[in-house]
């Protein structure tokens, strides 16, 4: 089995290879115009260099979420087409989980942070390997709050864990991972698509959907309006 | 033996409509598939752009996948990918160009991009195989209003285009405010074949000066102060009247710039584009003033006036002919210019 891994769900991402064997090509890139662009060339790039075909791929594996709402789309696009194209199967994964699994030799707990804005964050806590709570989005405030009385070691991981490092410092079981290695990989998106495809957790071009854990603003702001409305009547 | 034909794939997600077809040849339409979200949108009273790019995620493989079987064909008998890059919504267009590249890339077909101003224009060459340029295009939209002059296919003069906003943007925004449905054009358009277009005299923004420009604020502004008076006077807005009376107002300036731009380039042949070709109005005073002038006026059947696929294909089967292609890092260009 071997896998191609896509991540354009953050600032920080690109494609890789793993097999059973392990590691076979990795390309990672902080993009500045959109994941669109570079996105197939990384594809390329990586298939080419280890001299393999689209082709030779067993499944596509694809973080649908959360993050950057047009990056997540441009992900599943991605391997959609690929999928679609070649008929091969998809392995949707969550960002948290992806995380979770990139850092899956730690002991304790370990939280994915991803930045939602307006100083809010998903998040979703793992131990052992499991999620311990369905993931969530909280202002970062009330994550640090929640977690004060916690007094194992915590893990804080992906990008947002840095963005959020001043606010979860506060907590002083808080441990982070150096700042290079604590975002996404793409290896562990492939990685834990191995995984989960082993487990035979896989799913057609038409089933995959985007994970966003959030409405769009003007869904959000038509709904606050017929609340009011329907509490005034 | 007859040759097989060449079968563009084309991809259009620019606004609100997700939509795919296949085009043999570059004029036969093969499959014109396309998924609305006009009701989506219907109750924010006009497109939103995150609900438009979600949506189009959805639908975007569905609907190439329904364009292939309709057409009796499969991907790998595909000879090339076009696909709208711009103007548009960025995050809708996004979506239809990430499929595209997708498909391109995975079965090794060329991918060409296609200005979907353009791809308006080729929804006449759908309609009329044999049209050659030179002609004058009128494209006019609830996001474009573009004078163009066409010497030859692929080139382009750019003689007028809207100041502030588009023909149909106006249609839009004042069915908004009388609260007519999303889209509010053809509301309008059917609330004015039962009134009088003399019966309320709006300007005409741009409409007498010497220019192919066209400005319709100063027509909305004035519709919107009507609107406002009558409310607050109390009375009664005659419908049919305001509708025809505001109708005539934009298509008494896109009809007589249209001729005008004819004159100026000695053409004898005018094509109108976009949502706002459909409206029987302007197709009508256009071709009165033409025909005096011994100028052919052409526009698209209703479905092919409306954002399509079809002519996202028809664009990019001479695109491609003509030598044009695109490589893997084509981006979304939501401000894209023809010139």
């Amino acid at each position: 089995m071997i896998i191609l891994g896509v991540d354009t769900s953050a600032n920080m991402g690109g494609a890789a290879i793993v097999s059973g064997q392990g590691l076979v090509a990795e390309y990672l890139l902080r993009i500045h115009n959109g994941h669109s662009e570079r996105i197939i060339p990384a594809v390329e790039r990586v298939l080419s260099d280890s001299g393999l075909n689209l082709a030779d791929m067993t499944a596509f594996a694809v973080v649908t979420g959360p993050g950057s709402f047009t990056g997540i789309r441009v992900g599943l696009a991605t391997v959609k087409g690929f999928a679609y194209s070649l008929d091969k199967p998809i392995i949707p994964v969550t960002a948290m989980e992806a995380l979770a699994w990139q850092f899956r030799g730690y002991p304790h707990l370990i939280y994915p942070i991803i930045d939602a804005r307006r100083r809010e964050v998903f998040t979703q806590p793992f131990l052992g390997g499991k999620p311990v709570k369905a993931a969530l989005n909280c202002k970062i405030s009330d994550l640090v709050a929640e977690l004060a009385s916690y007094s194992e070691p915590i893990l804080f991981v992906g990008q947002g864990a840095l963005d959020y490092r001043e606010h979860l410092a506060q907590l002083p079981q808080a441990v982070f991972p150096a700042a290079e290695q604590a975002g996404l990989r793409p290896s562990s998106v492939a990685g834990l698509g191995l995984h989960l495809l082993q487990q035979g957790m896989e799913q057609n071009w038409y089933q995959v959907l985007p994970f966003y854990m959030r409405k769009s603003s003007a869904e959000y702001q038509f709904d606050s309006m017929e609340r009011k409305h329907e509490s005034r009547e | 033996m007859t040759t097989k034909p060449f079968l563009t794939l084309g991809i259009e997600t620019s606004c609100d409509e997700t939509a795919a077809a296949v085009i043999a040849d570059g004029t036969r339409i093969l499959s014109n598939v396309i998924a609305s979200q006009v009701d989506l949108h219907q109750r924010f009273g006009g497109v939103v752009p995150e609900i438009a790019a979600r949506k189009h995620i959805e639908a975007v493989f569905p609907v190439i996948d329904k364009a292939l079987l309709d057409a009796g064909t499969t991907l790998l008998d595909v000879d090339l990918i076009a696909v709208t890059y711009g103007p548009g919504l960025i995050g809708a267009l996004l979506v239809g160009l990430q499929a595209a590249k997708s498909l391109a890339f995975a079965l090794d077909k060329p991918l060409v991009g296609i200005n979907h101003v353009e791809g308006h224009i080729y929804a006449n060459v759908l309609a009329n195989p044999q049209l050659q340029p030179p002609f004058v295009c009128l494209t006019a939209s609830g996001g474009h209003t573009d004078l163009l002059y066409v010497p030859e296919f692929g080139r382009y003069e750019m003689l007028g285009r809207t100041r502030d906003d588009a023909a149909g943007e106006a249609f839009d925004k004042i069915a908004r405010v009388l609260g007519l449905p999303y889209p509010g054009g053809p509301q309008i358009s059917r609330l004015a074949e039962n009134g009088d277009r003399e019966a309320i005299s709006f300007p005409r923004g741009l409409g007498g000066e010497d220019t192919f420009d066209f400005s319709f604020s100063g027509l909305k502004t004035a519709a919107l102060n009507y609107i406002n008076h009558a409310r607050q006077t109390g009375v009664e807005i005659n419908l049919p009247d305001f509708a025809a009376s505001f109708q005539w107002a934009i298509v008494d300036v896109l009809a007589a710039k249209v001729i005008r731009a004819a004159q100026f380039k000695s053409v004898k042949q005018v094509i109108l584009s976009g949502g706002v070709a459909a409206n029987k109005s302007l197709r009508h005073a256009v071709a009165l003033l033409a025909k005096p002038l011994g100028i052919k006026v052409l526009f698209p059947p209703l479905e092919l006036c409306t954002d399509n696929a079809a002519m996202i294909g028809s664009a990019g089967h001479f695109k491609y002919l003509a030598g044009h292609s695109h490589s893997w890092d084509l981006n979304a260009v939501p401000n894209l210019r023809l010139i």
